[in-house]
């Protein structure tokens, strides 16, 4: 049997877990191994603090549930000394989901951390090795922040709507760099522009109703420099010399790639990571190790 | 290197390959391999080696933990649903990664290599299948 892990909880992080935790962003230079001690933790931590999140919203529900009905139960008893528990439980159910509700978002960070990051950086350890170098800087803040809004737009209202209010938002949340095995030299950018669509209409009862929509562009670039002596890279075939989503530069020393792709999505979910391994594998399709000693191309 | 010192035989890697060549006092009993602790997965029944575990089991849910069985499940089915071909650079020919088709050294390239001397591939010491 495989032996559960411990729960990880806020106690068991380290300091530079519990800051990163509060400023969610985080800029340095170190070993995959020690990026992974790092946030790996703080990944499971998230997880496991949305489950609760969404428990404590659940209870908060239940509680204005509760105190709802327990009003009605109240005069239902004609007063009775017990049915006023029904309510104060409700109330008190709703006050401490409520406020460990709040807590826990404070503490949340954005998913593409567990989703992306820390996968993405598990096969760098695995490629490049556990100490060679990986620059990461990283925005773990949600999309949708005050912050990078960009523009607010009101866009002509459309089938039955009274208004619908467009606002942008861009979100460059991680760059990197780190140096792979054969001396490939790999960084990489995803930007995400956020589009929320808040779309007010009045229903047949004639209740004003406001729906929420989001779409997701992920913006992935990656660049990938093969060292010529280690690698030949087979030349760029005709169509993708025009492709404004590959470019190839040959030099003495190697050539790079640098390949863009965007991915759209209709919420704020997280890019597949294999949508960042895709753009790098698509250099490394094309790139051969030359043998040992081998004439240089 | 003893002959009585055996080093795993699984790989590192993702883009491309290599040995893993860590101290293998196990044998998976799949593929008949040895197998260092890292690459061992005490959980399966039976116990095997993490190659093994994951061409044979559904690759966990993302929300799990990142280890090394994780690593070679999501590796494992990479390769077969990207149709992407690892570079291999180990110094032998493993059977066991031929469904992957993974691609050895330039032949072109591996041709000269006699003649100019010089680096290997990586800097670990470990040479290509253009060497002798």
């Amino acid at each position: 049997m495989l032996k559960a892990k411990p729960p990880i909880t806020y106690a068991s992080l380290a300091p530079r877990q519990r800051q990163l935790l509060a400023e969610k962003r985080v800029s340095d230079r170190m070993g995959a191994r020690a990026w992974l001690d790092l946030l790996a933790p703080l990944a499971r931590f998230d997880t496991a603090a949305d489950r609760a999140r969404l428990a404590a919203g659940r209870g908060t529900f239940g509680g204005v549930m509760v105190t709802f009905f327990g009003l009605f139960a109240i005069g239902a008893a004609h007063g009775a000394l017990w049915s006023l528990f029904v309510p104060a439980a409700g109330v008190a159910l709703a006050i401490r989901s409520g406020l460990r509700y709040r807590r826990l978002g404070k503490l949340d960070l954005s998913n593409n951390l567990a989703r992306v990051v820390v996968p993405f950086l598990t096969v760098l350890h695995e490629e490049g090795g556990p100490d060679r170098p990986v620059g990461l800087d990283l925005d773990l803040r949600a999309g949708d922040i005050d912050e990078k809004l960009q523009e607010t737009l009101d866009l002509p209202p459309a089938r039955g709507a009274l208004s619908i209010v467009e606002r942008r938002f861009r979100d460059p949340w991680m760059t990197g760099t780190a140096e792979l095995a054969g001396g490939a030299k790999l960084s990489w950018t995803v930007v995400d522009d956020v589009r929320e669509q808040k779309r007010r209409r009045r229903s047949a009862s004639g209740k004003t109703k406001t729906k929420t929509k989001y779409k997701k562009r992920s913006l992935i670039t990656v660049g990938v420099s093969f060292p010529a002596r280690r690698f030949a890279v087979a030349a760029a075939p005709a169509e993708a010399a025009a492709s404004k989503d590959l470019r190839v530069e040959s030099s003495a020393k190697g050539q790079t790639f640098e390949l863009r792709r965007a991915v759209k999505v209709a919420s704020l979910e997280p890019l597949d990571v294999s949508d960042l391994l895709d753009l790098v594998a698509v250099a490394f399709r094309r790139a051969t190790p030359v043998a040992k000693g081998a004439p240089r191309t | 290197m003893s002959p009585f010192l055996h080093r795993c035989q699984c790989t590192r890697g993702f883009f491309t390959l290599r040995p893993c060549a860590a101290d293998a006092p196990l044998v998976c009993p799949h593929c008949q391999r040895r197998i260092c602790a890292e690459h061992w997965r005490a959980g399966s029944v039976p116990p095997c080696c993490v190659e093994c575990a994951a061409r044979a089991e559904e690759a966990r849910s993302l929300d799990d933990d990142y280890d090394s069985y994780w690593f070679h499940s999501y590796r494992h089915g990479y390769y077969r649903s990207h149709g992407y071909r690892p570079i291999y650079v180990g110094t032998q020919v493993d059977p066991y990664y031929d469904q992957y088709d993974a691609r050895g050294f330039d032949p072109a390239a591996g041709a000269g290599a006699a003649a100019a001397g010089g680096g290997d591939f990586d800097d670990d010491g470990v040479g290509g299948l253009g060497d002798s």
